[in-house]
């Protein structure tokens, strides 16, 4: 197993723990209806924050987090294994698709992290969410057994995604990034 | 005095990009039609001339929407809303919050940068399929494929900008040049 192909399944795995992580704490602390999302989404800043960290190349390790915590801690999307698998590979799509498209129209490039201004990722967590609500809108108006409100659902999804996505993303930036410096410089200084 | 000329202008691209569609291609209320030209001729006159066209966009908007589509086609008030309302100002949110965000300027010197617009364009549209589906969603007595009025409208509006604008730039260009 050559070093690069150790690297990329070790971030697909830390990609992996963080999202399921998120699922579980939201979860714990929470409540997800499929026809009302939560209240704050956790799991879209996990995702987020991957992809901007190792880029693309973590997909895997997201989408399967994204499956394996719909089946374990979502009861399968209530009994909804088909439209809730579809659901899950929409979630990890749409930060995808948000990057990709503000990248490509050259209004932000999050290929240098250390440049990226923090206003560019607060527009791509608004960006992402309205993105990741409206394809798990089509993909669950797919199933007619389900009594979805359409107005309700688009709304609780974005408000939903926007809030997890803003305290995974502002949490992750405020508190963890130092603590790692502050742990990085001491080691550094050390030697 | 210079308003007036930016607003009447605005108002007529608005009032031939509503004739041209309306001649050439097939408007319904539920699924909108597939090259909506008057959301590029709004994009275009904000960008060009300033939210000063507000005005002239609107009233443009209503006259088409009330004689042209006859009342919205016969849902009034909600028609208003939906078309002349979110219509007008769904350009103006977008531009603020890329603005705000601090993603573009629009112009590289005096040019406008194209790639930032096409940008514009899709988050304009995007605002204003979901803006419209909200107050359509709740007014409207039979509304039976929400997956169908969203994509029709974002796809519509992306399309229409695009290629007003491309076309405008294009043509302001050669005239310049001229």
């Amino acid at each position: 197993m050559t070093v690069k192909f150790q690297n990329y399944l070790l971030e697909n795995a830390i990609a992996f723990v963080s999202v399921f992580s998120m699922a579980y704490i939201m979860i714990l602390f929470g409540s997800f209806e499929l026809e009302m999302g939560s209240y704050m989404y956790l799991p879209l800043g996990a995702k987020i924050l991957m992809y901007l960290i190792f880029g693309y190349r973590v997909f895997p390790g997201v989408i399967a987090a994204c499956v394996v915590s719909g089946i374990v801690l979502m009861n399968s999307w209530g009994d909804n294994l088909l439209i809730g698998t579809l659901s899950a590979c929409a979630g990890a799509v749409a930060p995808i698709l948000a990057m990709s498209f503000m990248n490509l129209t050259h209004v932000s490039d999050f290929s240098n992290l250390s440049k990226i201004d923090f206003r560019h990722v607060l527009f791509l967590v608004v960006f992402t969410s309205v993105i990741s609500a409206l394809l798990k809108f089509f993909v669950y108006m797919q199933d007619v057994t389900l009594n979805i409100n359409a107005v309700t659902f688009i709304t609780h999804y974005i408000r939903g995604d926007v809030i997890g996505g803003l305290v995974v993303i502002y949490l992750a930036l405020g508190f963890v990034a130092p603590i790692i410096e502050r742990s990085y410089t001491k080691k550094t200084a050390h030697f | 005095m210079l308003i007036v000329k930016y607003n009447i202008v605005a108002f007529v691209l608005v009032i031939i990009s509503s004739l041209i569609i309306e001649r050439t291609t097939h408007i319904e209320i539920s699924i909108g039609n597939l090259l909506y030209l008057p959301m590029g001729a709004a994009i275009f006159s904000y960008l060009v001339y300033g939210f000063g066209v507000l005005p002239g966009l609107a009233i443009a908007n209503t006259l088409v929407g009330y004689f042209l589509w006859d009342n919205w086609f016969g849902i009034g008030l909600t028609g208003f809303f939906g078309h002349a309302v979110v219509g007008s100002l769904a350009p103006i949110a977008a531009i603020l919050t890329m603005r705000y965000f601090k993603l573009s300027k629009f112009y590289d010197d005096e040019d406008l940068n194209f790639r930032h617009v096409i940008f514009l364009v899709i988050l304009t549209a995007m605002i204003n399929a979901l803006l419209k589906f909200f107050i359509f969603m709740n007014a409207l007595p039979e509304f039976h494929a929400p997956v169908q009025f969203i994509l029709t409208h974002f796809v519509s509006n992306t399309l229409g900008g695009l290629v007003f604008i491309y076309v405008a730039s294009r043509l302001s260009n050669f005239l310049v040049k001229r």
